[in-house]
């Protein structure tokens, strides 16, 4: 004989059964669906129901949401669905749908219409490593001849994809300026320090090994650290901003030759900023040891990696 | 010569009143950034109008420009150091309104040259316009 654990069976008008909050269902539809889930094995049966009734199943079942749930479990039930799970559907259709035209904009983006990435393969405009010999549309074939000299072929599809890919890397015009801005760029970590360092008293305290120091000294020795510090901090001040100026100057050649990007934008307005006095040369400061630091640590700088972020 | 004396004298001054340590070498440095910047916009616009191509000698010409320019500046205000007071005699009694307008000049002008070579290179490699 079953045994009625909640005693829920019992029906009696105007008790908690006999009407449930979910239009069109009634309250012991709503039950009994739940309830004729214990029928089946125990390993069958909903989690709550496989020990004891957790105070969230009872709330579900006190709320009327048993029927969906007890629909879907169990196989009983009405197969309403609630409010909620209907506004939970409509939400997830509507997520459908946006990605799908979003995906079909982007396609024909590609693929079609005019200046779409397709289009401009076909009129030669969009450049690769590899130059494009013939183009057959029955095969969707893209026969191509590669730097090297050795001839290829891909579909359509891949041979798209890899050229908006070789259009989108990092080629420039004149690589070896390139070249030597990025490694002027290295340079300019010395720069940096020097700059933050350099013409300010607590800077110059933290340069010979923070406040530790400047306390376990004697006054002599102290007097003795400034001067020292006051004669070099001056002589390398000056290297730092005259590093500084050539950088500006090679950035300008850099993006006149090769275009502008995020990178030698950064260089250019922090190589403006680091000629301010006083806060100009923190700020710069600051950016040239991180974007150092930065570089050191990842391979690529501080702009690369908002370009990616951009792509 | 007039002319950068008294962009000199204006910077000098600008980085002597915020204590630099080193003004008159400040001064030579802006001093050669804004005659580096000339030359390369000349350049540009020579590029843009008759089409001439200076990309491959452009960078060592620059590269001897910014080591070149600092020299001669520092040579002409450093080690003579009566001139600084000459400038200062000079020019320390000009009027407010001129003074303003002529610092502003001298910082439009500064923005104009810098931008002029970048705006090719953007048109040119950024916007694919053959210029």
């Amino acid at each position: 004989m079953m045994v009625d654990p909640l005693g829920l069976q019992s029906g009696e008008p105007g008790s908690l059964l006999t009407g449930g909050n979910v239009p069109g269902s009634s309250g012991w539809g709503a039950i009994s669906g739940y309830y004729k889930s214990s029928l089946v094995p125990q390993s069958q049966r909903p989690l709550e129901l496989q020990g004891m009734l957790g105070a969230m199943a009872m709330m579900r079942i006190l709320s009327g949401d048993a029927a969906g749930y007890a629909s879907r479990t169990s196989g009983g039930g009405s197969g309403m669905l609630t409010s909620y799970e209907q506004l939970l559907q409509i939400s997830y259709w509507q997520k459908q749908w946006g990605d799908e035209t979003k995906r079909r904009g982007k396609s024909k983006k590609e693929f079609g219409g005019p200046g779409s990435l397709w289009n401009l393969m076909l009129d030669g405009e969009l450049k690769g490593k590899w130059r494009i010999d013939e183009v057959d549309d029955l095969e969707n074939t893209v026969y191509y001849q590669k730097s090297d000299g050795t001839y290829g072929s891909a579909s359509l599809w891949n041979a798209v994809v890899e050229l908006k890919h070789q259009n989108k890397s990092d080629e420039v015009e004149y690589p070896w300026v390139k070249k030597l801005n990025d490694m002027y760029g290295q340079g300019t970590f010395i720069t940096a320090s020097v700059l933050s360092f350099s013409g300010t008293k607590s800077g110059k305290t933290l340069s010979m090994g923070g406040a530790y120091v400047w306390r376990a000294s004697t006054y002599s020795a102290q007097k003795a650290l400034l001067t020292e510090l006051a004669y070099g901090s001056k002589t390398i001040g000056k290297i730092g901003n005259n590093l500084g100026y050539a950088g500006l100057v090679i950035t300008g050649v850099d993006m006149y030759m090769n275009g502008i990007n995020t990178s030698n934008s950064l260089d250019a307005v922090m190589g403006i900023v680091s000629f301010v006095p006083g806060w100009g040369w923190i700020v710069g400061g600051v950016y040239f040891i991180g974007n150092a630091t930065v570089e050191a640590a990842t391979g690529k700088n501080i702009g690369q990696h908002i370009d990616e972020l951009i792509k | 010569m007039k002319l950068f004396d008294y962009l000199f004298f204006r910077v000098y001054s600008f980085y002597k009143k915020n204590k630099d340590s080193s003004p008159v070498w400040m001064g030579c440095l802006v001093l050669s950034l804004c005659v580096c910047f000339s030359i390369f916009s000349i350049v540009a616009l020579l590029s843009v109008v008759f089409g001439l191509n200076f990309d491959n000698i452009l960078m060592p010409i620059m590269l001897v420009f910014l080591i070149l320019f600092p020299i001669i500046f520092w040579r002409r205000y450093s080690k003579e150091e009566p001139i600084n007071s000459q400038l200062i005699e000079r020019f320390e009694n000009e009027n407010l309104k001129s003074r303003f307008l002529k610092g502003f000049l001298f910082v439009l002008y500064l923005i104009l040259v810098i931008l002029i070579p970048l705006s090719v290179g953007y048109m040119r490699h950024n916007l694919g316009m053959n210029i």
